[in-house]
């Protein structure tokens, strides 16, 4: 064998994959032959080294930095493509459909902090729909249910007061009443079909940090004043990974805006409050479109002569989630007429 | 704590499970890491593709038809994302200085180092010098042989899975190695000549 070619052979030599014929013959030329001995030496301190190079871990932050990402990808079973579920089988695809609701209501939460309870209510229904013969399915509809509902309780303890620039002081921000910034509610893309005109839902919010000593009392103390005002209030609570939480939301009329929020920043404010303008435009379109789908099949199944188990159960399900989306709808509407303040309270570290 | 072996895992995951997801992310993590790193060579770049490669694999994991290991498919994604970043950035650099890969003297084709982290002699302890002196090697690597190099030496695969991941034959892994190797041989025989 000629040392070109033993030289080409020298690699997977190394790495021990040649024939036995070819080994043999290699190993026959490297006995006589000084230059393809001393290249294999070489050529094996080269891969040496490099297998000897420092083993390598990712960075500590890794996992939670892809925490953060994982929780802005789409709802997997919902992919816009039309990708099959791997929750349902056909004959219950209308669930899937129902359950989407939650998607986009979730984008909603996720993004204005809506009352879970109400969103809540619906997770807690949905499985009464399922026949109880179908125990798999509904099973796999709980735990999925009950995953989403984790999501959202993690989304919460995640969410940061959002980031734009407050460029004036904070009393010209709270008496103008333009939005400083618009922040867009996640990604919903529109079918491509026409839709009616509607006018922009905006819901105008000012987001409050707090520290304090005692959460509770702090937040007793924002339940009266907003009760004084005739505000109402939502109230959750978080564990940030610092310490207990409680995020609470206050929805105000614009004229009681000032003083609400100057009496809030007295119990310990931290910083300048920022103002956001949640868009849900979109949200309040996907909801409006979803609500006329829905409204197709309970005209269908209700011009049914006679319902089976399944269809029964449809029809329920269908005139509740009519009912349900068509109260997310007024609420969204009553929103945009009030500001949002959203306080999140965090216990002071002891000194 | 799930606690689940991977099928259970990948189950889940694809029903949208996340947790479910990172429990395996975070078996993988230093080897995606690791693969990553020898690719784009800094801790940046490696930490954003290892994290691409991740979200891809969770949105594509429904494809996974478990033909080969997930570990397998976990390097293809990383590789292909790594690549892809690395050409990207190759035509990026055509477009700005009109740079082609060069052609050293004896006629290896080499890239023209994108990532060339340049040592300064006095202020890095030997260990590290070796390093970056062999990151920088293999930076240099065009990317058909950087892969096996980086696949079979660093990662320590076998011919079989470097060809499942790099999806060719068995013989074009061989030759690849064998050209990647040969480059790296002659570049740190030649700098042991030097003075």
């Amino acid at each position: 064998m000629r040392c070109q070619r033993v030289r080409e052979l020298l690699s997977p030599y190394i790495d021990r994959v040649l024939s036995d014929e070819e080994r043999n013959k290699v190993e026959e030329h490297l006995t006589a032959c000084e230059s393809c001995r001393k290249d294999l030496a070489e050529l094996q301190s080269a891969v040496n080294r490099i297998r000897e190079m420092e083993k390598l871990e990712a960075p500590s932050d890794f996992m939670s930095k892809l925490h953060e990402r994982l929780l802005q990808e789409k709802v997997a079973p919902f992919s816009r493509h039309g990708r099959k579920s791997h929750l349902v089988n056909n004959t219950s695809g209308w669930l899937v459909a129902s359950v989407a609701s939650i998607a986009l209501v979730m984008g909603i939460y996720i993004s204005s902090l809506l009352p879970y309870p109400v969103v809540a209510s619906f997770f807690d229904r949905i499985p009464q729909f399922v026949s109880s013969q179908d125990s798999e399915l509904r099973n796999n509809i709980e735990k999925f249910l009950s995953e989403k509902k984790q999501q959202m309780q993690m989304a919460l303890n995640n969410q940061h007061p959002q980031t734009p620039e407050v460029k004036e002081g904070p009393e010209k921000a709270l008496t103008d009443p333009k939005p400083q910034q618009v922040a867009v509610a996640p990604e919903n893309e529109p079918a491509g079909q026409v839709e009616e005109a509607v006018e922009p839902i905006l819901i105008n919010t000012v987001n409050l940090e707090l520290s304090a000593a005692d959460i509770d009392q702090v937040a007793n103390s924002i339940k009266q004043l907003a009760e004084a005002n005739g505000a109402r209030t939502e109230t959750y609570n978080s564990q940030l990974m610092a310490g207990a939480t409680k995020v609470m939301t206050v929805r105000v009329t614009p004229e009681k805006l000032s003083s609400i929020v100057t009496g809030i920043e007295s119990f310990g404010c931290q910083a300048q409050p920022m103002h956001v303008t949640q868009d849900l435009t979109q949200d309040y379109k996907n909801i409006k479109k979803r609500i006329g789908e829905v409204e197709i099949e309970i005209t269908k199944l209700q011009n049914l002569e006679e319902l089976n188990a399944d269809e029964g159960n449809k029809l329920q399900a269908m005139l509740f989630e009519k009912s349900y989306l068509e109260n997310q709808i007024a609420e969204l509407e009553a929103n945009t007429q009030l500001v949002a303040v959203n306080v999140m309270i965090t216990e002071e570290p002891n000194h | 704590m799930l606690l689940g072996k991977d099928d259970d895992l990948i189950k889940l995951s694809i029903q949208g499970d996340i947790r479910a997801f990172e429990e395996l992310a975070a078996k993988y993590q230093h080897k995606i890491y690791s693969l990553a790193y020898r690719y784009m060579g800094c801790e940046e770049d490696a930490s954003d593709m290892a994290q691409e490669a991740l979200i891809k694999a969770y949105r594509s994991l429904a494809t996974f038809k478990g033909e080969s290991s997930l570990g397998t498919w976990l390097y293809r994604i990383t590789t292909n994302v790594c690549l892809d970043e690395l050409r990207k950035r190759r035509r990026t650099l055509h477009m700005i200085s009109l740079d082609e890969p060069v052609a050293t003297v004896d006629g290896d084709e080499i890239e023209r180092d994108i990532a060339d982290p340049s040592p300064t002699a006095d202020i890095i302890y030997e260990k590290k010098e070796t390093e970056v002196y062999l990151q920088s090697l293999i930076n240099m690597l065009k990317p058909e042989q950087k892969a096996v190099v980086i696949l079979r030496d660093v990662m320590d695969l076998t011919y079989e899975e470097i060809a499942e991941v790099l999806n060719c034959s068995i013989g074009t892994v061989k030759s690849r190695l064998s050209r990647g190797r040969e480059i790296l041989r002659k570049k740190i025989a030649k700098r042991e000549l030097l003075p």
